[in-house]
This record gives structure tokens, sequence and C-alpha cells, in this order.
């Protein structure tokens, strides 16, 4: 084993270990749990710096990056008819440059999240169990990012949700406890789906093809993919659907809506957008933490990790999805007014243009659009954090305004957060988005048709999200206070100094001398690529992101022009006949969550009632029935047998005849009776035979 | 390495529970603490034994082989029908016997929970764990009748004697429905050994179930209708058939042969439930995996669909039953129904990834049917109800109980990492496996659809299982632990140390099932599944 593995291994238990030792000295303070949790993220993060740094030392991340080690067989896959040898999936490690940057990237949410925890622990709004479960999670997605196959992956994954859901057991609202079960409920129908996607897979495969195996040369790969993807074992079905099979789609299309459903799940991507609403009253560095590392990272990282096994007409539909989401997203973050939710919204519309740029084989831009997301998703949430303690819980933006004083730091921030989502040019905003435009231009053109919405929607939305973004930052920061502001609110340096160094990783993360954006300088590999699409021509493409260049500008313009007297004209505007329908329609997201209510939580319940009714009713009637014809027969019989017994013993009373002699007065002498006799029976049987049996004994042979 | 053909050790086995039960009956009735540790050692030495025996066991024997069995006890019994006193061990059985010893013992250890008549119900729980493991060990089939019946008795009075009000109907019903088992059971027998007495594979009869479900003799037993020219031969062997699996799917709890199993879950109490429904479940799907379907492959592969409906049916059955209970019990014994399903579909598919996922669904349910009995009990202690309507925010004040029993949840939930997802995942890729690349069973397929698109559709009615359970578990959880904690519950103690310490001996129980499975489970019994799947998958 590697000693680079060796030390990622390590980083990764060492946050599991601290929920032990969390869970273990419970009762105790949580303080002493806070200080664990972050020892053991700054042990992890130290171990994982060397690992890197080990790797740099033998040759560059390109020249070491895949690492690939098998602990111990999991489970045997012995596939079909004929039974073949004995061969198995290989719990282990593999480990490229996209699982590093993202180990790094969730070790730093997990230490900076913890750090900020500390100023919560003074007003009880989180305890030992809040730390056990955040450390649960964070070792959950670590061990994922570093699986060796898909469904090492895919376990480590759920325990990520079940680390979540613990994380923020404390916070659910006692009148909304269906809160987790919404949470958790889209992810398990994704589950599921998942589960039929890798037996279909390994019904037709042999087991490795579900291994996170990045060596390239064995299989026929497209040249597009080897450079971007640290995977590429079963490349070879990139254009395959296999032959049409269940409701005329090939296997490799049923493989991939099922794999694909889990990674959509996590990424909260339509139509499983609708869980991270539930997962809101958490405290807000857990919004952080499980915002950034969930739905940012872990959802992208899982497509990108099951990029090889998608075939084209698949990342088409994720393509498709991320649009609907990000259109989605964005039209509702438009109108939302309480602050959690909005930034969730956000988080989903970064999320889903990353979902969409995957989709659309913008690989690399796919895997950077990610990162950010992370990065200023972590950050939001950490500035709404303190934003609530300043206004003292009070969710709704259009009652707040004028923070800007009390909070000069985080308002800076998020003011650099929003410029740089909004695309100004000096803070880094444009690369990702106008590289990836550049793809889905070029995507886009070549389906042709309605596939064109897929460039049109996330131009759409480039103007929407900086909207939404402006809206949320004027309101809460600008202007004057809508309402009373508590006395002594100001700022801590336990606050702040997280939210600074996740803000300057968001801009230095997009700067040219930082090696994710190198990533973006290479010159795309369009050879394979040019044979499915032709070739990137339009003018089009270039006017529109010389205009979303300056798109903030004109935005913010708007924005002023809309807000600087106090919501007066917003609210004229959501009174127009028609558009307050409209707005009310986003403002409950759609009505999504009353959708899957009423057509899939309903009815079940309601089949669900009417089974029990089946086997409480007619199956124990029935039963009752059969009882009762029984016990009827034995009357009858008994009535006979009385007559006979009458009839032969003389008009003696029958009870003094035959088996009446047994019967004694003490109670349960009767059971103990027949127990013995039985007992005494086995007993015999069992050793009289053995003892007087002669010894060796066998059956013939037989041939 | 040594192969111990013959030894004793499975009779002692065997006879060590028999003469515990009738030492504890001579101990005066006051004595509790020595009837209970007596009872908990001569447990604890059954498992013990069993570990030796598993130290004995050479676990490389050849598939297919004749060292596939071991530790024999072989003695002749009844001369005229070939039946013989023979106990003996293949890897399978040898397992399963240390899962029910391991079973006994807890319910030994949760027995405490049991204030009267507690001499009764410990000589009841170890004549049960014999009879479990001579039924197990049983290589003759009426040995193993008379074991697997004996059985039933000692369950009746353990059901019948503690719980709650309703448990006297729930053993009644337990009684007719393991009578009525028993009785086809030995129906099948009789007609067993008729076929085989008129077969040319056994000319003298034989009752030997290493010999019956044998490659070449299964296949005799098979075709014995086309081959022994004997009228009525087909038809005594489609009624034994058909009589072994009402036996064993009654044993089981299948849906439609049910009705005892949600009324002794709810009525009976822990110790009680642990063992009876713990072996019946052992029983009856061993019953299925190493007698039915292999003695009667092509009987098995014919009705391979429609038993694969049954079992689907079975599986949403039970799930969507358990979604509209309000009781904890209820929810556990529909959950079970649900996974009766499994066992039987994973048994009868017939390629080894689902045989193997449905052994490892006994061993998963076992455990997770102990922890979620245990949650029960222990809230039941407190709260002395278990209507889940009226639980809530226990998280808050049991936080102990919480962290634990969340785990049995999550495991019948078949979450990662915990003891029933490898057994879903695997039966889920046996399925595939059979749909795709199988040997599909060449009978016409009902409703219209190839028989591989029946299989699809095992495999979506699983996968839909799965999240009903996972749905309905997760709202279990949502009514115990969440919510406000009402003042009525604020006086709760927390978990005691033998509380806690069963909690963790099953949770570790679920974690190595889950993580190591291979290690602990398949690899050992390799070659005893690819010996049955070899018969069940090659009908003549």
């Amino acid at each position: 084993m590697p000693h680079s593995d060796i030390l990622l291994s390590l980083a990764a238990l060492l946050p599991l270990l601290a929920c032990l030792l969390t869970l273990l000295r419970r009762s105790k303070t949580p303080i002493v749990a806070a200080y664990t949790s972050i020892g053991a993220s700054l042990m992890s993060l130290t171990l994982t710096l060397l690992a890197i740094a080990r790797r740099l030392g033998r040759g560059g991340m390109a020249g070491a990056i895949h690492q690939r080690l098998g602990l111990f067989c999991w489970l045997p896959l012995p596939g079909g008819y004929p039974p073949v040898p004995h061969q198995g999936l290989t719990f282990g490690l593999s480990v490229d440059s996209l699982s590093l940057a993202f180990f790094l990237l969730v070790l730093l949410l997990h230490l900076l999240s913890g750090v900020y925890s500390l100023s919560l622990l003074r007003q009880r709004e989180i305890n030992s169990a809040y730390f056990a479960g955040t450390n649960l999670f964070t070792f959950s997605v670590l061990a994922m990012l570093i699986s060796a196959n898909i469904p090492q992956l895919y376990a480590f994954l759920v325990l990520a949700g079940i680390g979540a859901f613990c994380a923020g057991f404390a916070a659910w609202r006692p009148d909304d406890r269906a809160a987790p079960r919404r949470l958790l409920a889209g992810a398990i129908v994704a589950d599921a789906l998942f589960l039929i996607g890798m037996g279909i897979l390994l019904a037709h495969g042999p087991v490795g093809i579900l291994t996170v195996r990045p060596r390239a040369g064995e299989l026929i790969v497209p040249a597009s993919v080897v450079p971007a993807v640290g995977n590429h074992a079963a490349a070879y079905i990139f254009h395959f659907s296999g032959p049409p099979g269940f409701l005329g789609l090939g296997w490799m299309d049923w493989v991939g809506i099922c794999l694909l459903a889990g990674a959509m799940a996590r990424a909260a991507q339509f139509p499983f957008h609708c869980w991270p609403m539930d997962f809101l009253p958490m405290p807000s560095p857990a919004n952080a933490l499980i915002g950034g590392a969930l739905i940012a990272v872990s959802g992208p990282f899982m497509l990108a990790r099951l990029f090889p096994l998608l075939n084209l007409n698949i990342r088409l539909v994720a393509a498709i999805c991320g649009a609907t989401t990000l259109t989605i997203a964005a039209l509702v973050a438009l109108v939302q007014t309480d602050i959690k939710r909005l930034v969730a919204w956000l988080l989903i519309a970064w999320t889903s243009l990353s979902f969409l740029l995957l989709g659309a084989g913008a690989y690399r831009v796919g895997v950077l659009e990610s990162i950010l997301a992370c990065l200023a998703a972590a950050t939001l949430f950490l500035v709404v954090g303190s934003v609530l303690g300043a206004v003292g819980g009070q969710r709704d933006i259009r009652l707040m305004g004028g923070l800007w004083a009390k909070l000069p730091v985080t308002a800076g921030a998020a003011l650099l957060i929003t410029m740089s989502a909004t695309g100004m040019p000096a803070l880094g905003g444009p690369p990702a988005l106008q590289t990836g435009l550049t793809y889905l231009e070029h995507y886009a053109s070549a389906i042709g048709g309605y596939g064109r919405l897929l460039f049109w929607a996330p131009v759409l939305v480039g103007y929407l999200l900086p909207l939404a973004m402006c809206r949320w930052w004027w309101l809460v920061f600008g202007g004057r206070p809508r309402s009373g502001l508590p006395a002594g609110v100001s700022e801590s340096p336990v606050r702040t100094l997280p939210i600074l160094l996740l803000t300057l990783g968001l801009l230095t993360a997009q700067q040219p001398w930082i090696g994710l954006t190198r990533l973006l300088a290479r010159p795309a590999p369009v050879a394979p690529r040019a044979a499915i699409f032709p070739p990137l021509t339009g003018t089009a493409a270039g006017l529109v992101l010389a205009h979303l260049r300056w798109a903030w500008l004109v935005v913010m313009a708007l924005i002023v022009a809309i807000y600087f007297v106090d919501l007066r004209y917003a609210d004229r505007i959501r009174r127009f006949p028609g558009l307050n329908l409209i707005h009310r329609w986003l403002n409950h997201d759609m009505f999504f969550s009353d959708l899957y209510t009423a057509s899939l939580g309903r009815p079940v319940r309601l089949l669900a009632q009417g089974f029990a009714f089946l086997d409480k009713w007619i199956v124990g009637w029935a039963l009752l029935t059969g009882a009762l014809i029984l016990r009827l027969g034995a009357l009858i019989c008994a009535a006979w047998e009385r007559r006979i017994l009458e009839f032969s013993t003389g008009g003696r009373n029958p009870q003094r005849v035959g088996w009446g002699v047994f019967r004694s007065a003490a109670p349960g002498a009767q059971v103990w009776r027949s127990l013995l006799l039985l007992l005494l029976l086995i007993v015999l049987l069992v050793f009289i035979t053995v003892l007087l049996a002669p010894r060796g004994w066998s059956y013939p042979v037989r041939p | 390495m040594t192969t111990y053909q013959y030894s004793s050790i499975l009779t002692c086995l065997v006879g060590l529970p028999m003469v515990g039960a009738v030492l504890l009956m001579l101990l005066p009735a006051n004595r509790t603490r020595l009837i209970r540790n007596g009872a908990v050692t001569v447990l604890a030495g059954m498992l013990a034994i069993a570990i030796a025996a598993a130290c004995l066991f050479n676990w490389r024997a050849a598939p297919g082989s004749s060292a596939m069995l071991q530790l024999q006890e072989n003695l002749p019994w009844i001369r005229n029908i070939n039946a013989h006193f023979h106990l003996a061990v293949n890897a399978l059985s040898l397992f399963l016997i240390l899962l029910v010893c391991g079973a006994g013992l807890l319910a030994a250890l949760t027995g405490y929970v049991i204030d009267q008549q507690f001499k009764t119900c410990y000589v009841m729980l170890l004549l049960l764990a014999g009879t479990l493991v001579g039924a197990l060990a049983s290589v003759d089939l009426l040995l193993f009748y008379l074991f697997s019946t004996a059985a039933i008795f000692p369950g009746y009075f353990l059901l019948g004697l503690w719980g709650g009000s309703g448990r006297r109907a729930a053993a009644m019903k337990f009684g007719l429905f393991g009578i009525s088992g028993s009785i086809a059971l030995l129906l099948a027998i009789i007609a067993i050994s008729w076929c085989t007495r008129h077969s040319h594979a056994f000319p003298h009869g034989t009752l030997n179930m290493a010999y019956l479900t044998g490659s070449t003799a299964a296949r005799r037993l098979a075709g014995l209708g086309a081959h022994s020219g004997v009228p009525a031969a087909g038809f005594v062997a489609r009624a034994a058939f058909w009589l072994l699996l009402f036996s064993f799917a009654a044993r089981l709890g299948v849906p439609g042969l049910h009705m005892w199993l949600p009324d002794v879950v709810t009525e009976a109490s822990a110790p009680a439930v642990m063992l009876t429904v713990g072996g019946n479940l052992v029983l009856g799907a061993y019953g299925l995996a190493r007698i039915t379907f292999p003695m009667f492959p092509r009987l098995g592969a014919h009705n391979q669909i429609a038993l694969g409906i049954w079992a689907a049916c079975a599986i949403l059955y039970g799930a969507l039953c358990a979604l509209a209970q309000s009781d904890l019990r209820k929810v556990t014994a529909y959950w079970l129904l649900s996974q009766a399903g499994y066992i039987l579909l994973g048994s009868l598919i017939g390629a080894a990834a689902a045989f193997n996922g449905a052994i490892l669904f006994i061993a998963g349910d076992l455990v997770t049917l102990l922890l979620l009995l245990w949650s029960s009990q222990t809230l039941e202690r407190r709260a002395n109800h278990r209507d889940l309507n009226r639980l809530g925010g226990m998280a808050q004040l049991l936080p102990d109980f919480f962290c634990f029993s969340i785990v049995g949840f999550l495991c019948a939930m078949a979450c990662p990492g915990l003891c029933l997802f490898p057994a879903l995942f695997l039966t889920m890729v046996g399925i595939f496996s059979a749909a795709y690349r199988g040997h599909l069973p060449a009978a016409p397929a009902p409703g219209g659809l190839e028989p591989a698109q029946w299989f699809i559709m095992f495999a979506l009615a699983a996968a839909a299982g799965a999240i009903l359970i996972a749905a309905n578990m997760l709202w279990t959880i949502e009514r115990i632990f969440l919510g406000p904690s009402r003042p009525e519950y604020h006086h709760f103690a927390g978990l005691t140390p033998v509380e806690k310490g069963i909690f963790i001996i099953l949770i570790a129980a679920a974690l190595a099932f889950g993580i190591i499975p291979d290690l602990l489970v398949l690899a050992p019994i390799h070659q005893a599944v690819q010996s049955l799947v070899l018969v069940s998958s090659r009908p003549p």
C-alpha cells in the first residue's frame, strides 16, 4: 500500500474516530466535541496535504494520479449461469485528481464549518450529537470520494445521508417532524433505482465494470473522455444502448437512467429537487457543510464517476434535467423572501449548471463549476448564519436591511461572492461560465430544434441569478433597517474567519494561476467530438457571451432601481393581475412538494390502508370462518361422542370415564405431564439409539 | 485440511439443551438466579459446541463430493422405510445452526423481562433451541420431521403463556399453522418415500436428504413420472413438491399462509418471539432452499414464474400492510412478511447470486428482527404501550435508546453497511442475471410476457418493496423519535447496562454481516451453495 494511500485512509477515518469519541462522551460538554471535531479535521487536512505532496514529489499530479487498492472482498458476484469461479467486488481505495480535489474541499468545509460552530455553542443551538453527525457525514463523503467501485461509492453516499440526518437531528422543528422523511424520501427512490441499475449492469458485464479503474488502454475509449475522466473502465459503451428491451429502450439506457437517478437525487436535480428545503432548519454551519459537500460535491462527483457508463442518450437526459432544474431554481429564487431558502435555491441552480455542463460533455468545466458552487453556497450559508444571529432568527429578508453597518466584514464577503457569481471580470467569475456556455452552444446546435433550449436556458438564468443575488444582498445589507435590530450586534472572528477564508478560496479558485483554471485553459479534445457535433462557428454565442460579461452592470442598475425605495415598486409589480398568481406559484416552489404528496404519498397511503383492511378483515374473517366451521364440527362430534359414551356407560357421567381419570386438580399439571413425556421420548430417542448402535455405521456407498 | 466425516459433536449439541431442560425442571422454582444462569450457561454451551463444530468442519470440501456432509452420526432407525438417525451438517446448515444458537443465547439473555413462571420459560427455550438445532442437523427427512414438529410445542407454550391479552389466540394460530405444515411435511415425506421406493434410483427407498438433493438422484426423482413407468408417480412427486412448499412457506410466514405471524409477533413476549419466530424463519427458509427446490428442480423451474409472482406479491403485500400499522410490533411483523417474500424469491431464482442473497436475508432478517423486537420491548417497558401515534420526542428523552435502536430501523431499510444490504443487492443481481443470461424456464409464462420480462418485473417488485419498507421505517422513526416530547414520558429512565449490552451485540452482528458478508457467510458456504445451485438450476 503506497504511503500516500495510507495517509488518505487515515485522513478519511479520523472524522469517524472523532464521531465515535463524541458518542462515547456524549454526556460531556459540547465544547469538547467541537474541539475534537476541529482537531480531527485539522489532522485530516494535514495528512491529505502530505499525501498530495508525496504524489507531487513522485512526478506530479498527472504522473501519479491513479491508485487503486483492494482491501478485502466485500461481495462475491458469481455472475449468472453457469456459476463462474469465485470472484468478487473488492472493498478498496481508488484515488485520482478528481477525488483528491474534492477530498481537500470537503475537509476544508468541515474544518471551517466546525470553527464557525464554536460561535453557536453559547447559544446552545447545537449539541454533541451535532458534532457526531457532522463527523459521520464527513467521513462518509470522504470515503465515498476515494471508493474503489460504484457499489462502495453508493454505500457511503447513503451513509452520508444518514450522517446529514443525524447532524440536523436536534434542529428539526417539533411541529414539523415529517421533515427528515421528506428529506430522505427522494433519496430512497433514487437509491432503489440505483440498485436496479447496478443489477442490470452486473447482469451484462463483468464485475470489473463497476470498478473505478482509471487505467486507460484496455478498452477503446473516446479520446474526449480520456484526459478528463479518471474512470473509463467501461467507456466502450459510450455510444452503446444495447438491443431494444424493456419499453423499447436498450439495457444500457436503463442502466444509465437508474444510475443517473442516484446522482440526481444527491445533487437535488429535477425531479428530486425538493429535499434541500427540508434541511434548512439545521444550523447554518450544517447547511454549509451538507449543502456544499452533499449537493454541490457528491452529486456532480457521482455523475463524473459514472460518466463513462452513461451513453450519449443518458448524458442528454442529465443535461435536460440540469437545464430544467436551473430554470426552476432561478425563477423560484427570484421571488424568495426566506433568506435560507433563497440561498438553497441558489445552490441548486449552481449545481444544476454543473450537471448541465457535465451532461453536455463539458467535463472539466462541470467539475470546476461544482467546486465553485460548493464554495459559494457554503460561504453564503455561513453569511446567513451571521445575519440570522444579528437579527434574532428572523428569516424574512423584507424585514432586514441596513446590516452593512453592523456586519461590515460579512457584508463585504457577501458582496464579493455576489459580484463574482454575477460575472464581474476582476473577480474571476466569467471563465467557467463562458467556457461552459461555449460548450453548451456547441452541444445545443448539434442537437438542433428544441435542443437549443439547453443553451438558451443558462443564458436566461445568467440574467436571473444575478438579479436574485443582488436583490438578496441589497435587501439584507443595503439601505436602512426595516425593523429594529437587537442591540449589541457585532462580528466575532470565529464567524468572520471561516467566511473570509471561503471567500478567498472562491475568488482564487478561478484565477489563472490556480491549477483549477489551468484545467480550463487546456485545449479541448475536439477530435472525437467533431464526428458528433459540428465545429463551433456561430456568432450568436460570442454575442451572448459579450453581453453576459457586462450583464452584472445592467442587473445591478435594475436592482438599485427597483429596491432603493424600500420595495415599493416591487410590491406594485407583484400586485398586477396575473403576476400575483405567478408570484404565488413561484413563491411556493411551483407546488412541487404538494404535487408529489398528492400524486405519490397519498395514493400509497390509501393503498396501504386498503391492504391492511384486506389483511385484517377479509383474511382474518376467512380464518375465523374456518375456525368456526371446525368448532361446529367439533361440537357435533362431541355431542355424538357424549351420546355414545352415555350409551356405552349405561348413563354414567362420561367425565369419569376414559380420559377423565387423568384429570388433576392442580392447574398446569397436564402441561407438565405432556412436556415431560415429550422430553423423555426425545431424550430416549436420541441417546439410547446413539449409545446402543454400532459406531461408524453409514450408508453403503452407491455408485 | 482434515475432514471429520464422523463425529458425535452434533449429538452432543442436540442433547445438551434436552439434558439442560431436564436439570432445570428438577430445580426449585424459587431459585430464579440459578435457573436463569443455568439456562444461559446451557445455551452458551450450545453456542460453544457449535463454534467447535465450525472449527472441526472442513469448509473447503468440493461441491457435490461426499465430503460436503461432515460430522456425521448415522444409525439405523426404522429399517422398513430405510430411515436413519442421521445427523450431519453441510456448510449451509452449520451456518444456520450457529445463527440459531446465537439467537437462543440472546433470547435467554433477554428472558429477564419475564417475571413469572420463568422456570417454564427457560425450559421451553432450551427445548426449542434443541429441537431447532436437531432439525437443522438432520439428514434423514423423517428425523427432520420429528425435530421440526417437536419444535412447535415449546414454541406454542412460549407464545401462549407469556405476552399480551391475545397471546392464547396467537399461540393457537401458531400451533394450528405449525401442525398443518407438519402434517403436510409428513405427507410429503411419505410421498417421497413411496416415489423413491418405486424409482430405479432407489430400489429400497430412501429418506436421505443428501441423496435426494444430489444432482443425479434429484434429476431422477424430478423426472420420476417420465422414467419409472409407475402410474401416478408424477402426480405423487408433484404432490410432494407442493406439500413441501406449503409446509415451509407456512413456517416462513409467506403471505397467504401468514395469518399466525402478525398475532404472534404482536402478542407474545420478546424472548419468545425471538426464538420462535426467528427459528421458524430459519427453518422455513432452510426447507425451501435446501430441501424443496433442490429436491424437485424440474418442478421448481416449471413453476418458477408462478412462485415468483407469489413472492413479488408477498413483498409488496407485506410492505404495504406495514405502512398502515400503528403498532411497532405489527410494523415488525408485516416487515417480516415482506422479507419472507424476498427469501422465497431468492431461493427459487436458481442463480448463485440470488441464492447467496437468500442466505444473507436469513441471517440479516434474524439480526434485524431481534433488534426491532428488543427496541419495541425496551420502549414498551417504559411507556407501557407500543402505539406509534402516542409516541414522539423519544430522541430527546432517551438519546442512548435512539442511537441504538435506529440501527435496527436502518437495518430494516437495507441500509448499506448493515446486514440486509448485501442480501438485497445480491438478490437483485441474481434476478437480473437470470433474466438476461440465465436458463429461463421453458414453461409458457402467463400474461403474454416473456419469462425474462417476468423476471424484470420481479426485480422491480423487489425494488418497490425496498422503497416502501424504507419509507415505512422512516415514518416509524419519525413517529417514535421526532416531534415534541410528551410530558408523561419525561420520567423515563435511561437504558440499563443489560439493555445496552444486548443492543451492542446485535449491532455488532448487523455491522459484521453488512461489512464482511463474504468473509463471514458467503465464502464459508460457497461450496454448499454451488452444489445446491448446480442442482436447482439445471433441471433435466
